[in-house]
């Protein structure tokens, strides 16, 4: 019941929101330097797109699309939201999902070793590293990859989703190769931020009986780490991932645009820009939906990591 | 973990090798490819929902009527020739006869009629036309449009209207959301062949059958980047062989590692527009003050805005705001003076002083005079101008406030009068619109999001309605030059700097034609003018 009510909120403040901005996105239709002399064309587009309709009237009429599947029309793409959103979600999805997952492999494994041996020149090293890039701007780092290994070592290319040439497995493979570049500096950001969470739960429970209990029996160090400590150390790293994953639909707006890639953080940047509505709410609804069902399935999934919650 | 690395490695490889295998467009030996970079954000490919591509199709698939020639004269394009009445209000296009659409279609004069009556009538952009255009009649290879007013300048709004084929179009109700395949069709110079959102490109190929003749570039590429970094990338490393912007400026903060790269060249040309303006909120004290205007015209360091934020590309403007440039360019107005003693002594004159010696003068009510300098966020030089000027006018006894604020903001910031200056910048087309002479800016009787229309007095309103009111050169010569002085005595704007645009491409093109309103080296003229050397 929470969550449905949190998601009302949501939906209602979606609507609000936007609306609370200045500006007119009939502006951003007509572009600039148009003149309308009468208004007349102008106040037919308002009518058309329901903006000279009292809020309460706009809100009900949003409310009861949502409940048809009607999510509405974009003012910037001039078609269904629903179409704008879906092609550049494929992309954000695409790019994060692996970025979540292995920055999440990456932080387990190297925040466990870096805990396990804390205090040695393996923890400074590996902590420092990832201090520093996780205090680095990510849009900086981007530019500096795509600086390096694009412009002056030729790797890679120079941003974008695919070169648009190919089909079939060529066309995966382009994609693969144009992913690389803004997938790796994701995952070392998501990887950075994730292995203090980790590296951070070993350590408090480094000094716990049942770890004596397990070294006591003979087990390796890498055992007692990984099939002992870990397991319980990983329940706040599953908190931050599925929130994580929550938030994967509302991309990385930065890297984004450093790569020119198509997701859904310069589609809604852009939306913000044009005062787009309709793209707007649909994209928080979104973004807020996937949030709660990532808490949710977190709630269900933390008690199997640490039956002491049940 | 060595096998581990070991399949990384062999993993990587594959995936080298395959990558390999991606091949770009067909392209036969022989292509003339042109590859273009922008960082205009396309939406789609539609002409009517994106402002943007509209823009561009006007350059590709599409012809208007008449072009604005290098010289700054009409060039005939589908209209071959025109007359015009002597009251300004009948315009006769008389309409090539050897045009013909994509689809093979031949192109006619009803498709003129229809597409003047279609915009009209179904395009937001286009709304002027509905309460100017009484009607349109076809004769021939004539199309006669009739207006309800003298409209001179109708020759120059003609020039970005692009004829549209009456089979597409004609049973369409809403252009804006229209999705057909043929929404596309022209009867330009190139046929669009693909776009690709993910790739950020659009793909046009020649059009065999064009009936000007087949360009020098069986192919062109726009290949669309989020930043500037990336493109002038792509640039130096030979991705793209030419930078396009509609309405910008090249950024001359990327100039010298251009130059540095070894391989790229610049085209220059005076810009048309004013890249960087303010102008006064004539309905608030002391702006409405002729003397303060003055004033702050005089407190203003314009070599230094040229200098800093321009990188030296820039020049001190005249009063008359628009640059020489333009055809009917009045070269008695002086330039732009900085005195910041002149500033200060007619501040002393018109009572504004600092009485408590705290260095800000003080308003008629006692307050420290503290101006809203509203500017647009999304235009870093228009931004670091806006700050010179704050700090000139510090310099002078004026504090100010600077609002920099993205373009929706600043519209509706701007429209509601809420600042005392307004930063913004005329662009090519937007100094041409209305009576031209960037009258179209400070007439009060415009609407438009980028327009200031802050200026009302009736001997500027009577000049820009005899401007068009007659379709005389030598009449429109004479009123362009008043309306430049009229800027001059009243200054309802100043223009801060005009500039050299520079236009960066790889050596190897050359012969390109510049194009004023649709910016720089990528146009129609150059289509046919324009080569590789190898």
């Amino acid at each position: 019941m929470r969550y449905l009510i949190a998601l009302f909120v949501i939906v209602s403040l979606g609507f609000i929101l936007p609306r609370l901005m200045p500006g007119d996105p009939l502006m951003n239709i007509v572009g600039e330097e148009a003149y309308y002399a009468s208004g007349g064309a102008l106040d037919e587009l308002r009518s058309d797109l329901g903006l000279n309709q009292p809020l309460i009237v706009q809100y009900g009429r949003y409310l009861g699309g949502l409940l048809i599947g009607d999510w509405g029309y974009s003012y910037l793409y001039l078609r269904p939201v629903f179409e704008s959103i879906s092609e550049h979600m494929g992309w954000t999805l695409l790019l994060m999902l692996p970025a979540v997952v292995l920055g999440a492999a990456i932080a387990a494994v190297l925040g466990g070793l870096a805990a396990w041996n804390r205090g040695s020149r393996k923890d400074a090293g590996l902590t420092g590293a990832f201090l520093l890039a996780y205090s680095m701007p990510h849009y900086w780092l981007a530019m500096l990859v795509l600086f390096v290994f694009s412009f002056h070592l030729g790797w890679f290319p120079l941003g974008k989703a695919t070169s648009g040439a190919a089909s079939s497995l060529p066309y995966v493979v382009d994609v693969g190769w144009h992913m690389l570049l803004p997938l790796a500096v994701v995952t070392v950001f998501k990887a950075a931020y994730d292995f203090l969470i980790v590296r951070s739960s070993v350590v408090s429970i480094y000094g716990e009986d049942y770890i004596l209990m397990a070294q006591a029996k003979g087990l390796s160090s890498m055992a007692v780490l990984f099939k002992h400590a870990l397991r319980n150390a990983l329940a706040p790293l599953l908190t931050v991932t599925a929130i994580q994953f929550g938030m994967i639909f509302s991309g990385t707006l930065l890297i984004e645009v450093v790569f020119s890639w198509p997701g859904m953080g310069t589609l809604m940047y852009d939306a913000i820009g044009a005062r787009d509505y309709p793209l707007l709410q649909a994209a928080f609804l979104i973004v807020a939906i996937c949030v709660l069902i990532a808490n949710f399935v977190a709630d269900m999934l933390y008690p199997k990591l640490d039956p002491r919650t049940r | 973990m060595r096998t581990l690395v070991i399949f990384a490695m062999a993993a990587l490889l594959a995936l080298t090798s395959l990558v390999a295998c991606v091949e770009g467009p067909a392209d036969s030996g022989e292509d003339v490819v042109l590859r273009v970079g922008t960082t205009k954000p396309f939406k789609t490919d539609s002409r009517f929902a994106d402002y943007w591509y509209g823009v561009l199709s006007n350059l590709t698939t599409h012809d208007s009527l008449i072009k604005l020639g290098p010289d700054m004269t009409p060039v005939p394009w589908l209209a071959e020739s025109w007359t015009i009445s002597d009251d300004s209000t009948e315009f006769t296009f008389t309409i090539v006869d050897n045009a013909t659409w994509h689809d093979g279609t031949p192109l006619t004069s009803a498709d003129v009629a229809f597409s003047i009556q279609y915009y009209r009538d179904r395009d937001p952009q286009a709304g002027w036309m509905q309460d100017l255009i009484e009607s349109v009649s076809v004769d021939g290879n004539d199309v006669t449009l009739s207006l309800t007013r003298p409209y001179g300048n109708l020759m120059t709004e003609f020039m970005t209207y692009s004829v549209i084929p009456e089979h597409v179009w004609g049973d369409v109700e809403d252009p804006l959301t229209y999705e057909g395949t043929d929404r596309t069709i022209g009867s330009g110079p190139f046929a669009l062949k693909s776009w690709d959102a993910a790739a950020g490109l659009f793909v046009f190929e020649i059009n065999d059958d064009y009936w000007r003749g087949e360009p020098n570039v069986d192919r062109v590429e726009f290949s669309v980047y989020r930043t500037m970094d990336a493109l002038v990338m792509a640039l130096a490393s030979g991705d793209v062989d030419t930078w396009w912007d509609y309405s910008g400026e090249f950024p001359y903060t990327h100039v010298p590692p251009l130059q540095d790269a070894g391989d790229i060249e610049f085209a220059t040309a005076t810009f048309l527009g004013v890249p960087a303006a303010l102008g006064f909120n004539l309905e608030r004290e002391p702006m409405s003050d002729l003397s303060f205007r003055q004033a702050v015209s005089y407190a203003i360091d314009y070599q230094q805005i040229a200098d800093l934020v321009f990188a030296g590309y820039g020049s001190v403007p005249t009063y008359g705001f628009v640059p020489p440039t333009h055809a009917n360019f009045n070269d008695d107005i002086p330039q732009m003076e900085f005195n910041q003693a002149k500033a200060a002594g007619l501040l002393d004159s018109i009572g504004i002083v600092d009485t408590d010696g705290d260095g800000i003068r003080e308003s008629e009510k006692g307050d420290d005079l503290t101006l809203t300098l509203l500017t647009r966020g999304d235009k870093t030089s228009i931004v670091r101008s806006t700050e010179m000027v704050a700090s000139n006018l510090r310099a002078v006894g004026i504090d100010s406030t600077v609002k920099a604020l993205d373009t929706s903001t600043w519209i509706a910031t701007k429209e509601e009068g809420d600042y005392d200056l307004v930063f913004f910048r005329a662009t090519p087309w937007g100094t041409l619109m209305h009576a031209s002479n960037a009258s179209g800016y400070f007439d009060a009787r415009r609407t438009g999001g980028g327009v200031l229309h802050n200026f009302g007095a009736e001997e500027y309103l009577d000049a820009c309605d005899a401007r068009l009111a007659t379709a005389l050169p030598e009449e429109q010569a004479e009123l362009d030059r008043t309306i430049q002085e009229l800027h001059q005595r009243y200054l309802p704007g100043i223009a801060l700097v005009w500039i050299e645009s520079v236009y960066p491409y790889r050596e190897g093109w050359e012969n390109w034609t510049i194009d004023h309103i649709y910016g720089g080296v990528v146009n129609s003229f150059s289509w046919f003018t324009v080569t590789r050397k190898d």
